[in-house]
C-alpha cells in the first residue's frame, strides 16, 4: 500500500455553453503524461460508460464529455456525501501533437486515454473503444 | 445499499469488511502502474492509499450481500440482520367466555 493517503476531491461545477441540462455537470480530474513519443491524457469519469463517452477534438481543443446515466431511486437516501451528474472538460492541446491517430480508453474504470504522437492541427471525432 | 466514486481503482486493490454496524473500505490507486519512463505534464488525479468507515444505520447481515466495481462505481448491498427487520405481530381476539 502506498504511503500517500487519498483525500477527498471536491467536484467543480462545470458550465456547458449552448447545452440545457437538468442535471449538474462536473469537470473531470484530469491529468497528462508523455511517455517516450505519446502524450496521454487520463481523466475520472466514475459511472460513465464507454457509450456515454465522447471524446472530439476540434481546432486543437480536445472535449471530453461523458454522459451518465443515474440509477432509479429505489429507497430513501439517508446519507449523501457526493454529487453525481455528467462530466465535461476543454482544453487546447499543443499544436505539436499529431491529432491525427488514435484513443483508447484504459483500465476497466471509467477513466479515457487519449495517445497522440506528435506532429500538426487536425480536426477529429474520437472513436471510444472499450480497453 | 452503499455506493462511492472509485475511478482507476482496481478490484484487487480494494477491500471490504464488515464488523458490527461499520462497514470499511480500504484501497489503493496507482494510476502509473507498469509504465515506466513517464513524465507528467499536469497532474490533477492523485494516486495513493484510502480507507474509509461507514457508520450504518441498521445492524446487517455479514453473510449476506455483495459488492459491484462497474465502471467506477462501488455498490456495496447488504441485507438488514433479522434483528432489524421490522416484524409484524398478529392480533388475535380471545373468545370470551
Amino acid at each position: 500500500m502506498s504511503h500517500n493517503e487519498l483525500k477527498i476531491q471536491e467536484k467543480k461545477a462545470a458550465n456547458p455553453a449552448g447545452e440545457t441540462t437538468k442535471s449538474e455537470t462536473f469537470f473531470p480530474a484530469r491529468g497528462h503524461l508523455r511517455v517516450e513519443q505519446e502524450v496521454t491524457v487520463i481523466a475520472d469519469l466514475p459511472g460513465v460508460t464507454p457509450e456515454g463517452l465522447d471524446l472530439s477534438l476540434e481546432d486543437n481543443i480536445l472535449t471530453i464529455q461523458g454522459r451518465r446515466t443515474l440509477p432509479a431511486q429505489t429507497g430513501r437516501v439517508i446519507l449523501e456525501e457526493y454529487e453525481s451528474g455528467h462530466y465535461l472538460r476543454r482544453f487546447t492541446v499543443a499544436e505539436t501533437i499529431d491529432t491525427r491517430t488514435g484513443s483508447r480508453p484504459r483500465s476497466p474504470t471509467a477513466c479515457c486515454v487519449c495517445a497522440c504522437p506528435r506532429s500538426r492541427r487536425y480536426s477529429r471525432r474520437i472513436e471510444v473503444k472499450l480497453g | 445499499m452503499v455506493t462511492a466514486e472509485l475511478p482507476g481503482v482496481r478490484v484487487e486493490d480494494l477491500e471490504l469488511a464488515i464488523e458490527g454496524e461499520t462497514l470499511s473500505l480500504q484501497g489503493k490507486r496507482d494510476t502509473a502502474r507498469g509504465q515506466a519512463n513517464l513524465s507528467y505534464h499536469r497532474r490533477e488525479i492523485e494516486a495513493g492509499s484510502f480507507s474509509r468507515a461507514v457508520a450504518l444505520p441498521v445492524k446487517v447481515d455479514p453473510e449476506q450481500g455483495g459488492a459491484r466495481l462497474v465502471n467506477g462505481i462501488l455498490t456495496v448491498t447488504l441485507k438488514k440482520a433479522s434483528a432489524a427487520t421490522p416484524r409484524q405481530i398478529i392480533v388475535t381476539a380471545a373468545q370470551e367466555g
